[in-house]
């Protein structure tokens, strides 16, 4: 059924856009040196994961669309010592802990992101003419 | 005497390989960035193609050929470091590829009928 696999493409639309989310998040905070957890703010890093087959296709051995789904946001970042003397968080030699974000690697990271994005769409836009098409069967 | 014919039970069988395949690769683009995936397809149309050559006779006369569409690893040249095999390029052009396919069938399909219904009402 076309219905699964826009399902499929779906749950690859949500991930990815999970996905973005934590890109932007990544670049609001680089500079941001005060969090809930204490300490300047670490990259995260979304990882994706394949969608379990549900049990009952387990017991029948069938094979079902598998989609895709963010496993886990990890902080995967260091932080970097700038000289920043007079700043409110620097220490006695003037130094400040803050996030080790390169923009230039998260820009990277959206793009890829924003056509993983697209691709399922264009998967979802396939599924539809196919259904569409099936329809006009017989007219 | 089959109504229809083995055209339609073949083009039938078309549409449903069309929609079985559309789903492994939905899988596959929807996968593209998930470590150790490993891309999937359908191989029929190929076997299809192998099976009328060995026959050389059209496919009228010697009946429908039992068609299964079966899983196969599409493992695309890949130097990704995570063990994943899906080439989004490759996979996005077997999507618009198969949906032509099932495009043309549907509308090979509805020729059938129209044939058909203009022999039951007896009026080109």
């Amino acid at each position: 059924m076309p219905s699964d696999s826009i399902g499929v493409s779906a749950s690859a639309l949500a991930a990815n856009r999970t996905r973005l989310n934590v890109i932007a998040e990544n670049l609001a905070n680089a500079n941001t040196t005060r969090t809930a957890a204490g300490g300047p703010y670490r990259r995260r890093i979304a990882t994706m994961e394949s969608e379990a087959p549900a049990f009952s296709a387990l017991l029948t051995g069938q094979d079902q669309p598998r989609g895709v789904r963010v496993g886990a946001i990890v902080e995967a970042g260091a932080t970097r010592r700038a000289f920043v003397p007079g700043h409110p968080d620097a220490d006695t030699e003037g130094y400040v802990e803050m996030p080790d974000i390169n923009p230039i690697a998260e820009m990277t990271d959206l793009m890829t992101a924003t056509r993983a994005y697209e691709a399922n769409v264009s998967a979802i836009q396939a599924a539809k003419s196919m259904a569409t098409k099936a329809l006009e069967i017989g007219r | 005497m089959n109504l229809f014919g083995t055209t339609v039970e073949m083009l039938r069988q078309g549409t449903i390989f069309a929609s079985k395949r559309h789903e492994l690769l939905a899988q596959n683009v929807a996968n593209a960035d998930t470590p150790g995936f490993r891309a999937r397809d359908l191989a029929f149309a190929q076997e299809l193609t192998i099976a009328q050559r060995a026959t050389a006779l059209p496919a009228e006369s010697v009946g429908v050929p039992t068609l299964d569409p079966r899983l196969v690893d599409s493992p695309d040249a890949s130097l990704r470091a995570d063990g994943n095999t899906v080439d989004i390029d490759r996979q996005m052009a077997r999507l618009a590829q198969n949906t032509g396919y099932q495009h043309a069938v549907v509308q090979l399909l509805s020729a059938r009928f129209r044939a058909l219904r203009s022999a039951i009402s007896g009026q080109g």
